[in-house]
């Protein structure tokens, strides 16, 4: 990971964020936080991973699944199966507060007719499910 | 025997750089600072838009992070306008994240009224992240079609003001500047639209006046 500060020069590098793709970057974030959050065991097998993908989210399905199977080799993630489940969408009305589930831009609410509205539920990629496998010395 | 182990999670892998963001906000608020995410396709005028305004805001009032994949081009020639500005270098990114904000935060020449962040020229990926601004600015230019709006939904849906650039090309140009801004309203209702020509020091005053009603209003005296 490269990072430099250079005050005389006033410029900062990152390098540290996947190849920019921006679904290598997620799929960097999901190890990151599996790892985080269930340390590695001996024995422990991580057997799939759950995700929940909103339509509004800028991301994906298709390019996650690859990005997925091309990073996760060799890797303890390697016999993990990925699924990603497509959640319908949720807002809120600005004028009218009442919610609803568009498919698609632009949002007109079906109770006062009027445009706009808050994302409640669909502009987010959760990890929604974590299945593993502890054998008995772990 | 092993044995299967299940757990739901809920853990989001987009928001992990709201609370980051959220930090990054928290410092601005603490020192006062408005903090302004300018995000547009590469080649807007997003660069000239700040060497124009910025002076009007007062040089010694503002610093400026730049973003881009490569060089220091941007942030140099705001320097030659008298203001600082530090240059993120991402180096194949596509987007700034707040975590880039936050490195620099230290940086700052303290005390300041305005930090504006000019992000890397891209309309997909920086509208998912804060940065930990108080504002969102989108800027497109005529030469870019009147068409974009719609075509980038979330960009526009997370923006607080418009600003269509480059308006001196108008008449050279099928743009239709009201099509731009009726698209835009129906995404985002409450948009503050302003029309500029950056090159042509126009419409620059107008969003100088937002700007600094924007800092009154998040820090009343």
């Amino acid at each position: 990971m490269k990072k430099f500060v250079s005050e005389k020069y006033f410029v900062i590098f990152c390098a540290d964020k996947g190849n920019g793709m921006h679904e290598t970057s997620l799929i960097q974030n999901l190890f990151d936080l599996v790892r985080e959050q269930y340390p590695a065991e001996t024995g422990t097998k991580i057997l799939s991973l759950t995700l929940e993908c909103g339509a509004f989210s800028n991301v994906e399905p298709v390019l996650l699944k690859e990005a997925f199977s091309i990073m996760k080799k060799g890797t303890e993630f390697e016999p993990t199966e990925l699924y990603i489940e497509v959640i319908p969408t949720e807002v809120r009305c600005f004028h009218c507060e009442e919610m609803y589930s568009p498919d698609d831009f632009p949002f007109v609410c079906p109770y006062c007719g009027n445009l706009g509205a808050y994302i409640l539920r669909g502009d987010d990629l959760i990890l929604k499910h974590i299945e593993m496998e502890v054998s008995e010395h772990a | 025997m092993p044995e299967i182990r299940s757990d739901q999670v809920s853990v989001s892998l987009m928001k992990a750089n709201d609370a980051v963001a959220s930090d990054v906000q928290h410092f601005f608020n603490q020192h006062r600072i408005l903090a302004v995410n300018l995000l547009s396709a590469p080649g807007s005028g997003k660069t000239t838009l700040l060497e124009k305004l910025l002076p009007m805001l007062g040089a010694d009032h503002v610093n400026v992070l730049v973003g881009d994949l490569e060089t220091e081009r941007d942030a140099e020639r705001i320097r030659r306008c008298g203001i600082t500005a530090f240059q993120i270098i991402t180096s194949g990114s596509c987007h700034l994240e707040a975590v880039q904000i936050k490195q620099a935060l230290p940086l700052l020449r303290l005390p300041l009224e305005y930090v504006f962040i000019e992000n890397v020229g891209n309309m997909v990926c920086p509208a998912s992240y804060s940065l930990g601004e108080h504002r969102r600015i989108v800027m497109v230019s005529t030469p870019e079609g009147d068409d974009k709006v719609l075509k980038y939904p979330k960009l526009f849906l997370t923006a607080d003001a418009l600003i269509i650039n480059k308006a001196d090309l108008s008449p050279y140009l099928p743009y239709q500047i009201e099509r731009v801004k009726a698209e835009a309203r129906q995404i985002r209702p409450d948009i503050k639209i302003f029309v500029t020509s950056a090159l042509q020091n126009q419409g620059i005053d107008e969003v100088k006046e937002y700007i600094q009603a924007e800092r009154r209003k998040h820090f009343p005296e």
